[in-house]
């Protein structure tokens, strides 16, 4: 069981990316045409990760995101690099704002909203440079942030209910249970 | 002191291979190697095996949703049979006529712009980053599908294959177009005896169009013209139905007449597409093979 559980935390990682390509093409009815969301499922579980399961000398989140991040690029984008330096900058600076915070609940919602946030701005920016789109700021934060955001919140409430716990055990087992 | 500089070391290692990456696959390419081959196809097969289930849900709902209009369309489908069944008959001598006249003129099937060979497939997912128009299908190069392909619904065209792997390839969508990969498309008019020809250079995004630009300064063309693929490109066969023309401007010099295309095809809701092999070989196709075989020799 000790073993397995880097393992089985990198199968729902896979999972996860799946379900980003999966979920954008079911349309929901609800949602404006030009509204534009992205999934970043991934990257709301690799930091609750850092959140509940990492400790101070482990890396599993920074190395998870760049395996799977990697994935990301090649399999949803053209160009290979932009999902991996921003998903891996925005963990690692989570990781050093952890050494300061408590992980709990309120901390983890903060945590998701401006890290969703973050690291959208910071894949805009980057497509931006390298033009692969010419949209301008205003219309971007309108049409992309916003129900980005929204939606990313909605999902990680969701798997924050389902694995915080298990996260928080798994750490307990993987590092501090003597067998 | 030695730690702070080691994290520095990896910190801008890292930063050269980010751009490294970035620079390499930001490339004009067609061809993946062999990890991305890898990549796609085994994350092809998983999106396979998880979309099942989503869409036959969402399947469901759609069906319930159309139940409440298939009185009213029964009506409407009903009148247009019988105009169906004239087309067909004509249609049937067309075709007979043809075939006599390919006959005579001694020429093989691939021969002609309009021939092609269909591959069925069903979309596995889509982008998750809009920015990127592009979807992934369930045939790759083991069932014949090649980059440049075109891809089409029932409705109309919606893109051509830009990467294939063994088992999976990725469309890119017709919105997604731009001056590097354009149209050459012909214009049906009634009452002009030649269509007349243009090209699809790129996509409006505000207004979710296609720019047509026409090759000459048309006067006939207006609104409600079709367009269809006109086979010169290289890539497309004839005849493929692009969409339709809403409306029409001329270009800054008053040299050539600008239209904006209305896609025929839904490309929000994608399910089952076809691609299309098209059977009439290319110069550069000829000159790949001849290039190979030398190579075989040598």
């Amino acid at each position: 069981m000790k073993r397995m559980i880097p393992f089985l935390i990198a199968l729902i990682c896979f999972l996860l990316v799946i379900l980003e390509g999966t979920l954008t093409q079911v349309s929901l009815p609800i949602l404006k045409d030009e509204w534009i969301n992205v999934s970043h499922f991934l990257f709301i579980f690799l930091l609750y990760v850092t959140i509940f399961f990492e400790k101070e000398s482990t890396y599993y989140a920074i190395a998870l995101s760049i395996i799977f991040s990697m994935i990301i690029d090649i399999v949803y984008t053209d160009v290979i690099g932009v999902y991996v330096f921003a998903y891996t900058a925005v963990l690692y600076a989570a990781r050093v704002l952890m050494k300061l915070l408590q992980s709990n609940f309120l901390i983890a919602l903060l945590m998701t909203t401006v890290g969703v946030v973050v690291t959208d701005i910071l894949i805009f920016f980057l497509y931006n440079i390298i033009q692969v789109h010419v949209d301008s700021w205003s219309i971007y934060w309108q049409n992309r942030l916003i129900p980005t955001g929204i939606w990313n919140i909605i999902f990680g409430l969701l798997i924050y209910l389902i694995f915080a716990k298990k996260l928080t055990k798994w750490s307990y087992i993987k590092f501090e249970r003597a067998d | 002191m030695f730690y702070k500089k080691k994290r520095l070391f990896i910190l801008m290692i890292s930063l050269i291979i980010i751009v490294g990456l970035i620079g390499f696959s930001l490339r004009e390419r067609t061809d993946l190697t062999i990890i991305e081959d890898f990549i796609h196809d085994s994350a092809g097969w998983a999106q396979e095996v998880i979309n099942k289930p989503i869409a036959f849900t969402t399947g469901v709902a759609n069906n319930i949703k159309e139940i409440r209009n298939v009185y009213r369309e029964n009506q409407q489908l009903k009148s247009s049979l019988d105009e169906i069944r004239q087309l067909e008959y004509e249609n049937q001598e067309l075709t007979k006529e043809i075939d006599e006249l390919k006959e005579v003129l001694d020429k093989s099937e691939s021969d002609f712009l309009q021939n092609f060979e269909a591959i069925q497939a069903s979309v596995i997912a889509r982008s998750k980053d809009q920015w990127f128009k592009q979807i992934t299908i369930n045939k790759g190069t083991q069932d014949g599908v090649q980059p440049n392909m075109s891809v089409i619904t029932g409705k109309g065209m919606i893109g051509k294959v830009q990467t294939s792997s063994p088992f999976t390839s990725t469309v890119l969508l017709l919105n997604g177009f731009d001056r590097t990969n354009r149209i050459s498309v012909n214009v049906y008019e009634e009452d002009k005896e030649t269509d007349s020809s243009g090209f699809i250079v790129g996509y409006d995004e505000e207004s979710e169009l296609l720019l047509l630009e026409m090759n000459d300064n048309d006067k006939d063309l207006e609104e409600g013209q079709y367009v269809f693929s006109s086979g010169l490109g290289g890539i497309f066969p004839k005849g493929l139905e692009i969409g339709e023309v809403v409306d029409v401007e001329a270009d800054r010099y008053e040299l050539t007449s600008i239209a904006h295309v209305k896609p025929s095809a839904d490309l929000e809701e994608l399910n089952h597409v076809i691609v299309i092999d098209r059977s009439m070989t290319t110069v550069d196709e000829i000159e790949e093979v001849e290039e190979q075989t030398e190579e075989d020799e040598s």
